[in-house]
């Protein structure tokens, strides 16, 4: 009751705070209604006299956290039941006093089971150690691998684990996750190239990526099979193709949360894996033993050392990733941890000679962050402090003197408490994020532009998930969103639904999204490869901006459906639907450069997905359609000039149309084969009729001294199409135990059929580059504990 | 169903691994040059910058264009062919400027046409306006400030319509100023049948001008702003030198198709002449307004 009350009373002065603080009405009403919300929920949520359990649940040979492990506790006529979370924390709240039998049972470990007195009112911490049982785990996880272990999405969610990245043919031995992204539906690529994700019709600037809550603004390398998170170090990752909850603030489209896993606090462990492709190593370890791990990875690409070597075309891609962890149990109740990551990517887009130095695009990510969970004595919650540190350079231009540079850096900080009740569970926190914006534009037939911002905003949330009867969950949540541009906060009321019986799931998510900084590209790079960061202009007395105070807004609607069908087969379909408003997209110009400056847009993006996951023994096949039609209405003011009309709509240069994956695999006399084919529609680009010249006459002078510039004759923005992006990977692996060490074969195939993919293209100088073509490679892994 | 689907999927790959991944980001065109430029009885030279349309952004150099540059008086069927001068821009490129020395005549029609070594031509027809003769009218009633200034003459367009006021005033710490003041007029300026009417409102523009000076500096009440006289000053134009939302904004002009009078080519080539108009109004007609002695 204590507990609950003064939970109740936490929330209630978040509230009330933020009432005073604020005089808009709406913002009023919200805070009103959260605190009867919680008033009501208070009293009622723990009895004075009930007591707790909570408790993290962990590997005994390892250390790591389990989650989805179940906990139940048994007494008289009393049985509950709680599963753990991805940080292994689990929650049993309204236990009236008494002894109590609890059991922790997941598949592969022995079962756990003691015995435990709670005294009235007590929150007790039972920590719980699962030991594995080794000789059945292999059977029993091959026997687990199928279509149970396969995500279904639920209204936009996805939740992969590092085993399902295995299933996706790539040239690296050890799997990355970027790899296996590209399969699900609504998540397309430019292709094994350029390291942008288009998630349901949203811009890759309209993706947030998190590892371990950072934020990462540029996850993926510039070859597209590898992003910054190799498999070895994923513990699970929620996708978030749209429908995301309040917990998330300051993106449009998509979330994508990777958690890392622990390091292994008991033993070491490490690997080292080559391709033709990239050198891998990993090791991990207890620095001081049941307390303390370090988890390390370093990945280096090798493409140009070793794949050129039998392959005639160029491969001029360099990069790396660096990964650190640091993990340390503070005490029963409290842990602490410190992430680090840092990647690098290069690749030139001509050929060098003695009188030209090629183009070359570039970025460097570096993210520095920490984690404090500790869970408050006396009181049933769970609290959380991150602090994280984002950086992101990129440029394009000649190497070393890059002529177009965009950087951006940004600071945050989140607090979260949260309550589990029997049938209600409660997150609420808050944010605070820093944001410095910096671009430098230069280059051919380019005024160099100069641009710098720095935002800061501040977002309060809460998200409920209540059980409604046996078989539905309905999860509300509300963010309020605090933006530089305006006093009053940006409300984004957000709800999630699930149904579930007799193998039949309905779900269902809406919500409202808000983004403050802006990702531009030129419409002379058809393929995408240069973002350059900004923000929308500040609302003054001074500025006329058509978009001073227009933050962008998305509201976004999902629908889906699965059944898993008496024969093994899962089917899924979901459709969805965003709205966009506010948008902000480069304003468009005859003048052959590239500008920060803006012009307002709307925008809607629909479409469906459906998908098939079906196993059959050693046989395994997905595979999985997603349509997505994504239309822009453009509102610059010379619009109404040029073409006649208010506004002109148009395909955004991010509309892949169609998106085809076929994932098959199959396990052969200890051989694992797997294919995938994936099909792309191309993506709109703008066509240009020619090139001429412009210069401004305005009055009775020798245009001999009138200042000329090259121009752009364009047809219609975004009139054409780029080709379809298709390509067939295989891959063959086998593994050999070797005392104990295990040793990993694999040999693959990329790009089969040797398709000219489109890599890079400018519009300007008809420079074409391709992504990757045919290219055998052997890989090896060795792996020791 | 996992064999249909797998037969499925071996014939969705057959379509569509046989499909071509060429591209070809620039369509082109026949349309051979773009021309910019001006023609004008007050020019002793006439001169128009020439681009060739291209299927590449590359920067001009100074090598040859292939071009043949000639006009002719539709009326009297004079026609003569220009010379081509190379202008060094300031990053390093070459612009062609074809030129002929003389001017062009008052009323008159010009065909200008550029041709390629295959024979297409660019062409543009402008027309110079005719001369004009400003006339400044009583205002209709005696009270009444608002002066009519007719433009009389076959002038299709009246651009950059603007009124210069000269004025002087003492100021409190630095004793007597002088100064001007520009206001544009281009919304005062209405067609009529034999020219334009341009409604000048001294009362009106006696208050600018006296915002404008509290706006910068202390002023006396006494002895007041004193005018010294008003410049007219406009450009009379072709019919197509009408730039969209009435000005020359360069992001907006830019875009090919905005202000374009060239035919089976891009740009503009306009016609016309700069007037200007000095013009002190009556002592009793500048006191009405505001002004004093």
């Amino acid at each position: 009751m204590e507990g609950g009350r003064t939970f109740g009373r936490f929330l209630i002065h978040q509230s009330v705070h933020a009432v005073k603080r604020q005089k808009g009405r709406p913002f009023r009403s919200v805070g009103l209604l959260l605190g009867l919300l919680f008033w009501s929920l208070a009293p009622g949520t723990v009895n004075a006299q009930q007591a707790s359990l909570r408790g993290f649940v962990t590997d005994a040979s390892s250390g790591q956290a389990l989650d989805l492990v179940n906990v139940v506790v048994e007494g008289v006529g009393v049985s509950e039941g709680a599963s753990t979370r991805a940080d292994g924390l689990y929650q049993l709240t309204r236990l009236d006093p008494g002894a109590y039998v609890v059991r922790a049972s997941f598949i592969g470990y022995r079962l756990y089971s003691d015995s435990l007195d709670l005294a009235p009112g007590q929150v007790l911490t039972v920590n719980i150690v699962l030991h594995p049982v080794e000789t059945e785990m292999d059977e029993l996880v091959v026997e687990s691998a199928g279509i149970a272990s396969v995500a279904v999405p639920v209204a936009g969610l996805q939740t992969i684990r590092a085993a399902d990245i295995d299933r996706v043919p790539t040239p690296d031995v050890s799997g990355d996750l970027a790899s296996l992204l590209t399969t699900i539906p609504g998540v397309v690529s430019t292709g094994d190239q350029g390291g942008q994700l288009f998630i349901r019709g949203g811009e890759p600037s309209q993706n947030m990526v998190l590892l371990d809550g950072m934020l990462v603004y540029q996850p993926f390398h510039i070859l597209g099979f590898y992003s910054a998170f190799p498999s070895d170090i994923v513990n699970r990752a929620d996708i978030y193709a749209g429908g995301f909850g309040a917990k998330f603030g300051g993106r449009l489209s998509s979330v994508i949360d990777i958690r890392s896993r622990d390091g292994n606090t008991q033993s070491f462990a490490g690997s080292g894996a080559i391709s033709p492709f990239i050198g891998a190593l990993q090791f991990e370890g207890p620095l001081i033993p049941g307390r303390v791990s370090l988890l390390a990875s370093y990945r280096k690409a090798l493409l140009d050392r070793i794949a050129t070597q039998y392959i005639d075309d160029r491969l001029p891609f360099e990069f790396d990733d660096l990964f650190a962890k640091l993990y340390m149990k503070v005490s029963s109740t409290s842990n602490l941890s410190a992430t680090y990551l840092k990647t690098n990517d290069r690749g030139t887009l001509q050929d060098a000679s003695a009188d030209f130095v090629p183009d070359e695009v570039s970025w460097t990510n570096e993210v520095l962050g920490g984690r404090y969970l500790f869970l408050p004595r006396n009181v049933p919650v769970a609290a959380e402090l991150r602090i994280s540190h984002s950086r992101l350079e990129n440029g394009i231009g000649p190497a070393a003197a890059p002529v177009r540079t965009s950087s951006i850096e940004d600071t945050h900080v989140l607090l979260t408490a949260s309550f589990v009740g029997s049938r209600v569970n409660a997150d609420a926190g808050m944010d605070l994020r820093t944001i410095s914006l910096t671009s430098e534009l230069g280059g051919l037939y380019q005024n160099v532009e100069f641009r710098n911002a720095r935002l800061g905003n501040w977002g309060n949330f809460l998200e409920m998930d209540i059980e409604i009867g046996e078989h539905a969950r309905f999860q509300p949540s509300l963010r309020a969103q605090f933006y530089k541009v305006r006093f009053q906060p940006y409300l984004e009321p957000r709800l999630r639904f699930v149904w579930e019986r007799g193998g039949h799931q309905i779900s269902a998510a809406t919500g409202i999204h808000h983004q403050e900084i802006v990702g531009l590209t030129d419409r002379r790079d058809a393929a995408n490869v240069f973002t350059a960061w900004t923000s929308i202009p500040p609302e003054d007395g001074r500025s006329r901006s058509v978009d001073a105070g227009r933050i962008q807004k998305a509201t976004h609607a999902i629908v889906g459906y699965s059944i898993d069908t008496a024969r093994g087969i899962r089917l899924s379909a979901e459709g969805f639907y965003k709205h966009y408003a506010n948008l902000l997209v480069a304003e468009w110009t005859a003048y052959p450069r590239f500008t920060t400056r803006m012009q307002p847009a709307s925008g809607r993006s629909a479409g469906f997905d459906v998908r098939m996951d079906a196993q059959r023994g050693p046989l395994y096949l997905q595979v999985n359609y997603g349509y997505s039609a994504t239309r822009y209405q453009a509102e610059q003011a010379s619009i109404q000039v040029w073409y006649g009309v208010e506004t002109l709509d148009f395909r955004p240069p991010h509309d892949r149309r169609h998106q085809l994956n076929l994932l098959t695999g199959v396990e052969v006399r200890g051989f694992e084969v797997s294919a995938h084919w994936t099909y792309g529609a191309g993506l709109p680009y703008s066509r240009a009729i020619g090139f001429d010249g412009f210069a401004l006459i305005e009055d009775i002078v020798n245009v001999g001294e009138l200042p000329a510039s090259r121009r752009v004759i364009y047809e219609r923005p975004y009139n054409a199409q780029l080709p379809g992006y298709h390509r067939l990977d295989v891959s063959v692996e086998r593994s050999f135990v070797i005392g104990r060490s295990r040793l990993t074969a694999q040999a693959s195939v990329l790009n089969v059929y040797d398709r000219a993919n489109i890599f890079y293209l400018d519009v300007f100088t008809l420079q074409r580059v391709d992504q990757l073509p045919f290219i055998p490679s052997l890989g090896l892994k060795v792996a020791f504990q | 169903m996992i064999r249909a689907s797998l037969l499925c999927a071996v014939i969705a790959a057959g379509m569509v691994a046989g499909c071509d991944s060429d591209i070809n980001p620039v369509i082109g065109t026949d349309q051979p040059f773009t021309l910019y430029g001006v023609v004008s009885p007050q020019l002793d030279t006439q001169r128009v910058l020439v681009f060739p349309v291209e299927g590449q952004l590359r920067q001009l150099t100074d090598a040859p264009l292939d071009a043949v540059f000639s006009w002719t008086n539709t009326e009297t069927g004079a026609s003569s062919t220009w010379q081509d001068s190379l202008i060094r821009q300031p990053d390093g490129s070459f612009v062609h400027m074809y030129w002929w020395p003389g001017a062009a005549d008052f009323g008159r029609r010009y065909d200008v046409r550029v041709a390629n070594g295959a024979g297409v031509e660019t062409q543009v027809t402008v027309r110079v306006p005719g001369e004009s003769e400003i006339v400044i009218q009583s205002p209709s009633l005696a009270s009444s400030t608002i002066v009519p200034v007719r433009v009389l003459g076959d002038v299709p367009n009246l651009l950059k319509l603007e009124l210069e006021y000269g004025f002087d005033y003492t100021q409190a710490s630095l004793g007597e100023k002088l100064e001007s003041l520009v206001i544009p007029y281009n919304e005062q300026a209405s067609r009529v049948a034999d020219g334009w009417l341009i409604q000048v409102n001294l009362a009106r523009d006696y208050r600018t001008v006296l915002d404008y000076i509290r706006s910068q500096r202390a002023i006396e009440l006494a002895p007041g702003i004193q005018l010294r006289g008003i410049q007219i000053r406009f450009l009379a134009a072709n019919e197509e030198w009408s730039p969209p939302a009435g000005g020359f904004d360069p992001e907006i002009l830019v875009q090919p198709g905005t202000m374009d009078n060239v035919e089976n080519g891009f740009g503009f080539v306009g016609a016309g002449y700069r007037v200007t108009h000095n013009w002190l109004p009556e002592e009793s007609l500048a006191n009405a307004a505001g002004f004093r002695q």
